[in-house]
């Protein structure tokens, strides 16, 4: 550019080895802001409850230093709690951040993809049915467990029933609402004709809560999120052409269905998740990438440099999906 | 479409069109559908009122109608079915159908997003919570009771989301309207959620108004009803060519004269009342706005005058096809028409979506 009228501002890179990034402070700092945010909150989740501990020693406790007693109640009684909403919570914000960029519709979240509602209309049937077969399930191998199975089942049909010569997104997402209008006319009803005492147990579970999680459910759900997690990262990049639609995308070397289908499986994986570990805590997927999206480093700093690229909002959705979670469990505590 | 002489070099001659030979075409045919619908809605009135638990021949049924009152006992008993059951829920199918179906064609347009439904500005959100309110508050037990608290609390929440999409940055544009709404919405179900969760009687009564039913009601609720979505629908049609404009973007619509703000606001107020009349008396009736607002652009194209009318239509022929669905399938007890219109019309919906008739609003 040198030697014409115009001057612009060069955003340095970073090169390591085959990598690159674009040294960006402000997207930097901020997610550096949300991760301290995370922590603290995770730490004043720990803290609160019938038993106060103050923050110095719940910090003292968690790096292994605390008093037997902090250590009981933190260890053994709140920290899976409060690690089972920071997984959910960061699995929902990505979910919602990929969805979102995937339909290219700043209306879409998560559960339009079926797996709240197949994972819902799963475990009210297993509630409210007296019959032997739903019996047999619940005992044999658990309500979570097959409500996950309802709910990735659903994903995966969606996914299918989207499929035609690769997915597109607004596709995937009318039928994904289709699919998921289905399964709640099938909790209606359910709901409808079932004893009243039944009723507000589903009804429980449809909510969501982090009540009462256990440590083996907590590893559980880190060790489906991790590799996901990890895909995501790795596949954010390709996605972000995706935001001009699918032949640009393909234009610029994304193949748009390549991109898409880890993108929706994993999506579908999240939310199979959450399912499983927080019954239905729904609708915050879509709250996380719109305050992430309204942070200065997100969509507005975008618009004011003019960036050619819009970029997915993961990087700052998920922590800060984190600690909405966590803000969110605190006031639930 | 007035065409300029002289002003620019490339095009400096007038040019005056004929109309092209296609439009009158298109126009002949878009009528033609509007006749068809109709048959389709009088086929499916008349389906209405002879279907149920105890079946009536069309013979019957117009005896019922128009039968006199000293005719003999068997008379009297089609016209006490007809008169005081089929008609009343048959009106109400065709009131909240066009309303939801209008409403829903509308919030796509005003909104510009396809995925865009009448329980977006949290109407329905709203309606419920009023209903599990009163409940609590004033041990309500009647549908009919609480009719109007729904139509209020539709309302009241209408107004929130406009007034939050007002405020800040935003102020006025399709997305703000659209993410306010959801915001509220999902706000209100959760207290409502909680609430129910507290209360056996508001979650009896919860689960019923969920369902979202035609029937049961009188035309002591089904007259002002009408006459609310009357006005909704005054309004909503004369928004219609604005809506076609902010749909080029609201700069091209600024330039072309469209009083932005006024427009919007009329459009909202609109989907406010018809959305929030039809939720009101029938409870909550979801997809049934998203479904039939696609299927009448597939059929009209994108110009909204033909769209809104297309799919009020639509969704009434398709509202009262499921009332009369849900009283033959499970005999003999009855499906609430919310629940045969997902069960229903989205698989239907998404071979339509799979085969690629949809575009974007």
């Amino acid at each position: 550019m040198s030697g014409t009228a115009v001057r612009r501002t060069v955003t340095p890179g970073i090169r390591l080895g085959g990598a690159s990034f674009v040294w960006r402070p402000w997207l930097l700092g901020v997610t550096l802001l949300l991760a301290a945010a995370v922590f603290l909150v995770f730490c004043l989740s720990v803290g609160v409850g019938d038993f106060p501990i103050g923050l110095p020693q719940v910090i003292a406790t968690i790096f292994g230093r605390g008093e037997r007693v902090d250590e009981f109640v933190i260890m053994d009684l709140r920290m899976p709690r409060a690690l089972a909403g920071l997984v959910v919570g960061v699995a929902l914000g990505v979910s919602g951040a990929i969805t979102q960029s995937v339909a290219r519709n700043p209306l879409a979240s998560p559960d339009v993809l079926g797996v709240t509602g197949g994972a819902g209309a799963v475990s009210v049937f297993l509630v409210t049915a007296s019959g032997g077969t739903a019996a047999a399930i619940t005992g044999s191998v658990g309500l979570p467990a097959a409500a996950l199975a309802g709910g990735l089942g659903t994903g995966l049909l969606v996914y299918l029933m989207a499929w035609r010569r690769g997915i597109e997104g607004l596709r995937l997402v009318l039928i994904g609402i289709s699919v998921s209008a289905v399964m709640e006319a099938i909790i209606t009803w359910l709901l409808v004709t079932a004893d009243i005492r039944d009723v507000a147990r589903a009804q429980a579970w449809l909510i969501g809560s982090l009540d009462s999680r256990t440590w083996d459910e907590v590893s559980a759900a880190l060790w489906c999120a991790l590799p996901l997690l990890a895909a995501v990262a790795y596949l954010a990049f390709p996605l972000r052409p995706m935001h001009f639609g699918d032949q640009v995308a393909a234009g610029l070397g994304g193949g748009a269905a390549g991109g898409d289908a880890p993108g929706a499986a994993r999506d579908t994986a999240a939310g199979g998740l959450r399912a499983d570990r927080c019954a239905a805590a729904d609708r915050r997927g879509p709250g996380g990438p719109h305050g992430a999206a309204g942070l200065p480093s997100g969509r507005r700093g975008h618009r004011r440099d003019r960036r050619p690229v819009p970029r997915l909002p993961a990087g700052t959705g998920e922590p800060q999906a984190g600690g909405l979670t966590a803000i969110s469990k605190v006031s639930l505590t | 479409m007035i065409e300029r002489a002289g002003t620019n070099a490339g095009m400096g001659t007038t040019v005056d069109r004929p109309p092209a030979p296609g439009a009158a075409r298109s126009r002949r045919r878009l009528v033609a559908g509007v006749g068809t619908l109709a048959v389709l809605l009088v086929v499916a009135a008349a389906l209405s009122l002879a279907v149920g638990a105890r079946a009536l021949s069309l013979a019957e049924v117009w005896h019922g109608l128009f039968g006199t009152p000293d005719a003999d006992q068997r008379l009297s008993e089609f016209a006490l079915i007809v008169r005081t059951v089929r008609v009343p829920r048959t009106v109400l199918a065709i009131v909240a159908g066009v309303a939801l179906g209008a409403g829903g064609a509308l919030i796509q347009g005003l909104t510009r997003n396809p995925i865009a439904d009448t329980g977006l500005l949290g109407v329905n959100a709203g309606a419920s919570f009023a209903v599990v309110t009163v409940i609590v508050l004033f041990g309500l037990a009647n549908p009919v009771q609480y009719v109007w608290f729904a139509f209020l609390g539709a309302g009241a929440a209408g107004v929130v989301v406009f007034g939050l999409a007002s405020l800040g940055n935003g102020a006025g544009s399709p997305l703000t309207l659209a993410l306010a709404g959801q915001g509220v919405a999902v706000f209100l179900a959760a207290m409502t959620t909680a609430i129910s969760l507290t209360d056996q009687a508001s979650l009896n009564a919860l689960r019923f108004w969920n369902a979202g039913s035609v029937a049961g009601v009188g035309f002591d609720v089904i007259w002002p009803v009408t006459v609310f979505i009357a006005a909704g629908l005054v309004l909503a049609l004369a928004t219609l060519p604005a809506v076609n404009l902010l749909n080029l973007g609201d700069d091209v619509a600024r330039g072309l004269g469209v009083n932005i703000a006024l427009s919007r606001t009329v459009g909202v107020v609109a989907i406010t009342v018809l959305a929030g009349a039809a939720t009101a008396a029938c409870g909550p009736i979801a997809f049934l706005g998203l479904m039939v607002a696609h299927v009448a652009r597939y059929l009209t194209g994108p110009d909204y005058r033909w769209l809104v009318p297309y799919a009020g239509l639509l969704g009434a022929v398709v509202l009262l096809a499921c009332d009369v669905a849900g009283r033959v399938v499970t005999r003999p007890g009855e499906l609430p028409a919310g629940v045969v219109v997902a069960l229903a019309g989205a698989p239907f919906f998404a071979v339509l979506v799979w085969r690629g008739r949809f575009r974007s609003a």
